[in-house]
């Protein structure tokens, strides 16, 4: 949620953000994570070796659906660990092969594919195959769990808590994290954590490592978003701990060092570290925050460049929308607008509609940007990304009243949102 | 970002890719269990060496390739649960209940059954003979013995052997039968075993008339369950 | 807008959350002379001779109710009986149940999937092997050889070398002699791809 006000920082000339006064106490240190800043690979290597393993066996014959199912399997995992968008097409492929071959179990086949698209964000396309899912009378629950956080990604809250309350079973993890997503989209943070926490016991009772660092690291997140940065940092050391080449809690590090101990440089070097393993478009948005933190903007609009290149990149489709029209909104608003409006008709949320009311806004059109806010995103969403377009249209039409207390909310996500965004914060 | 991952992560998780190729002798399994780890994907029951045992093998977590066999765990909160029935009742007499901790496994039983331990839920009767074995991996292979009874637990070769895809093509309609020679879909493959030897002395008689085609043979009537803890 | 609360309270707890959090697992310490079956809670035992880095887990390690989610007795059938929309129901009922819930199901499921079914080699017609197969256990003789079927012995168990599926495939396909519909009546593949041991733990070593 936080790097989704990186760009803004692009849309307005930069202050000097190194005058904001210091808040920070020490919270990382380097002993703690330096042994996990190796650029060996142990996941990416089971996944290779396990991907001969199974395509050796399609060589042989290409219907055997059980290795399809699990070449498919190791394809996605292999997206996870690398950033190769290119493997989670393939994924997909495979999965759709499996399902025109299958003779039983289709609802399972739906699932998965339904799963790949919403990793690839084609969240319609990922509600059609829960549909067909659903169609079929056995893993009715398997499938509700799916039909949840497909509605929540389109923005149909009524039929995801419809779901959620068919699946209710608090001992039960998968229903306990879906709980805790809904608190959150609530606003309930406190309520959000419990449910996380609990969660994690579950998983921790289980001593199953991928369980562990799933909760470890979404509970951190939560934290996170608490303010509760010295437990954040606790469980993304205790999910290294369990998996050293965990990507996601290296960069999630890297933004305590540069967020809340405003170190950028050592953050930088953490994200390097993680950039020689693992290609994805979000560390140059990172990097290029980190360099206007630094004040030196030829090297963020580098970053920036490198950014756009690669969220560009055919096989990432819309999956990086959201950045890009936030950066579209500065550079080339007729084109922001069109891409917004696209977005709001895939999924339909508070977060696309504010993407909307700020290409709106920075066409000049404060008025419709306005309606926007008001109609669809006031009151619905916490996220500090709508909350900061929401002041930032209140401000352009004149109503003060209603910058305050958004401007005080907003400087209290100020781990959240990030040095730069903050000072920006103060500044409306 | 994070939200993003918070739900591409939850669709990972347990109930979803592996629903569709979880197989073993029970090939795919019912949903609520599909592609966890307390889907069941093979049991087996059969005189020992020595022949005053029988032993109890429980598969779980099948289909593993050689490169995530020692990645592959049991599950804390899953408890699995060895039922006999010597009368014939097809009401479990006796459990052995097995269930991992730390780098363990721990066995109960064979114990008589109270309501506590009786049908779809059960307490772990800590009263019972307790017995454990470390878990093994791939490489370092351990067994316990104990009171006549042996233990072990950890990845193993997969026994079982079928050719399921061809299975597959044939229910499709895409094919008329299996071919000849046919193809083990589970060549190659690893799974998570429980296995347990027990003295049938632990058990005590079966029931004559249990099997109506051998019915001069006294049998046991024999199932393992996985359960979840609440 | 809820976000200030909460990192005004948090701020406050963080020391001590931090605290509790860090202090399960690492620093223990064993008291030398303290022993397992010494009748008394010491070194870092959690319980009177259990708990700990040194001994086994306690009682209380192993609380709580365990509901069912699966369960299995006999080789494949649920894959093969189970029809849409009963595996999930299936897997949670009791055997002392399943032929009243089931057997019908099964029976149909039988003569869909061999339409020509008249009894098997084991002289059963469809009803009779229904009801058999219906009460999901796997039965396992007392005394003497046991095997899914080895010529002489029939349902005494079931041993890693037995070929299920063929014998599986024969009885629902085979006819009355075994000589139907030969192309379903094997899968071909007529033993494991490693020999397994004659000795504990009998299923051999992982590739």
């Amino acid at each position: 949620m936080m790097k989704k006000l990186y760009l803004t920082l692009f849309l307005i000339a930069l202050l000097n953000s190194c005058s904001d006064t210091k808040h920070t106490e020490q919270v990382t240190a380097k002993n703690d994570y330096e042994g996990y800043l190796a650029t060996n690979t142990p996941t990416k290597d089971r996944i290779e070796q396990n991907q001969k393993f199974w395509s050796d066996r399609l060589e042989r014959d290409s219907t055997q659906i059980v290795a399809l199912s699990k070449l498919a399997g190791e394809y996605e995992g292999f997206f996870q660990a690398t950033g190769d968008v290119k493997a989670l097409q393939t994924s997909e492929k495979l999965l759709q092969q499996a399902l025109a071959n299958a003779g039983r179990g289709r609802d399972g086949y739906f699932r998965s594919i339904a799963k790949n698209y919403i990793s690839q964000h084609r969240f319609k396309e990922a509600k059609t195959m829960l549909d067909s899912a659903y169609s079929y009378p056995d893993n009715k629950k398997a499938t509700e769990m799916m039909l949840y956080d497909v509605h929540m990604e389109l923005g149909n809250y009524s039929k995801a808590n419809e779901f959620l309350g068919s699946i209710k079973d608090m001992s039960d993890f998968n229903y306990l994290i879906r709980l805790a997503k809904w608190s959150d989209y609530k606003g309930d943070l406190d309520s959000a954590i419990k449910y996380m926490e609990q969660a994690k016991d579950i998983a921790k009772a289980s001593n199953r490592k991928p369980l562990m660092v799933w909760s470890y690291t979404n509970l951190a997140d939560f934290y996170g978003h608490a303010g509760r940065i010295e437990e954040a940092y606790d469980l993304y050391l205790k999910t290294l701990k369990l998996e050293p080449d965990n990507a996601y809690a290296k960069k999630s590090i890297a933004w305590i060092v540069y967020s809340y101990e405003e170190n950028s440089e050592e953050a930088n070097r953490i994200i390097d570290s993680v950039m020689e393993t693992r290609r994805a478009p979000d560390y140059w948005l990172l990097k290029a925050e980190m360099a206007e933190f630094e004040n030196a903007p030829s090297e963020a609009l580098q970053c920036q460049k490198k950014f756009i290149e690669m969220a560009m990149e055919e096989g990432y489709g819309d999956m990086y929308n959201t950045y890009l029209i936030e950066y579209l909104a500065a550079t080339d608003p007729v084109q922001a607008l069109s891409l917004a409006r696209e977005e709001v008709s895939h999924r339909a949320t508070p977060e696309t509609y504010q993407l909307l009311a700020l290409a709106q806004l920075e066409n000049g059109n404060k008025e419709a940007a306005l309606s926007i806010i008001q109609k669809h995103v006031e009151g619905k969403t916490y996220e500090p990304t709508a909350l900061f377009t929401s002041a930032r249209v209140y401000k352009a039409n004149g109503m003060k009243e209603k910058v305050t207390p958004l401007k005080e909310e907003l400087l209290g996500a100020r781990f959240e949102v990030g040095p730069v965004v903050s000072k920006k914060i103060r500044d409306l | 970002m994070k939200r993003t991952k918070l739900l591409a992560a939850i669709a990972g998780i347990g109930i979803v890719v592996v629903a569709a190729i979880f197989v073993a002798a029970d090939h795919i399994d019912a949903p609520a269990v599909a592609g966890s780890e307390s889907d069941i994907t093979d049991f087996y029951a059969f005189q020992g060496q020595n022949t005053d045992n029988l032993v109890f093998v429980t598969n779980v977590q099948g289909l593993l390739a050689p490169g995530s066999t020692d990645q592959a765990e049991f599950d804390e909160n899953v408890l699995l649960e060895i039922n006999i029935d010597r009368d014939n009742d097809l009401v479990e007499d006796l459990v052995i209940q097995m269930i991992r901790r730390n780098d363990s496994m721990y066995f109960f039983g064979p114990v008589q059954t109270g309501s506590n331990n009786t049908g779809l839920t059960s307490v772990i009767d800590t009263d019972a003979v307790r017995n454990s074995v470390k878990i093994s991996t791939v490489d370092s292979v351990e067994t316990a013995e104990n009171n006549g009874m042996m233990f072990f637990a950890g990845p193993r070769e997969d026994p079982f052997y079928f050719d399921f895809d061809q299975y597959n093509e044939v229910v499709a309609g895409n094919s008329d039968g299996f071919e000849d020679p046919g193809t083990d879909t589970f060549a190659g493959t690893n799974v998570l075993s429980v296995v347990v030897e027990v003295p049938k002395s632990m058990l005590g008689p079966g029931a004559t008339g249990a099997n109506p085609l051998m019915p001069d043979t006294p049998i046991y009537n024999t199932w393992v369950e996985s359960k979840r803890k609440q | 807008m809820k976000f200030s609360k909460y990192i005004t309270i948090s701020i406050a707890l963080v020391a001590s959350l931090a605290f509790v959090q860090c202090s399960d697992d690492d620093d223990n310490v064993i008291i030398a002379d303290a022993t397992c079956n010494d009748g008394i809670q010491n070194g870092d035992e959690t319980g009177v001779d259990c708990g700990g880095t040194a001994c086994g887990p306690c009682a209380t390690a192993f609380e709580g109710t365990y509901a069912q989610e699966d369960q299995m007795g006999r080789p494949g059938i649920n894959t093969v009986f189970g029809t849409d929309g009963m595996k999930d129901e299936f897997n949670v009922t009791t055997p002392s149940n399943m032929q009243s819930q089931f057997q019908p199901d099964f029976e149909n499921k039988l003569l869909s999937l061999n339409p020509g079914y008249t009894t098997n080699a084991l002289g059963l017609d469809a009803t009779t092997f229904t009801t058999v197969l219906a009460s999901d256990v796997l039965w396992v003789a007392e005394t003497g050889t046991t095997s899914y079927f080895n010529g002489t012995q029939v349902l005494t168990g079931r041993t890693l070398q037995d070929d299920v599926i063929d014998i599986s495939l024969l009885l629902i396909f085979g006819g009355p002699d075994g000589s139907e519909n030969p192309m379903l009546t094997s899968d071909f593949v007529d033993s494991n791809d490693a020999n397994f041991s004659a000795s504990f733990p009998y299923v051999v070593a992982a590739n």
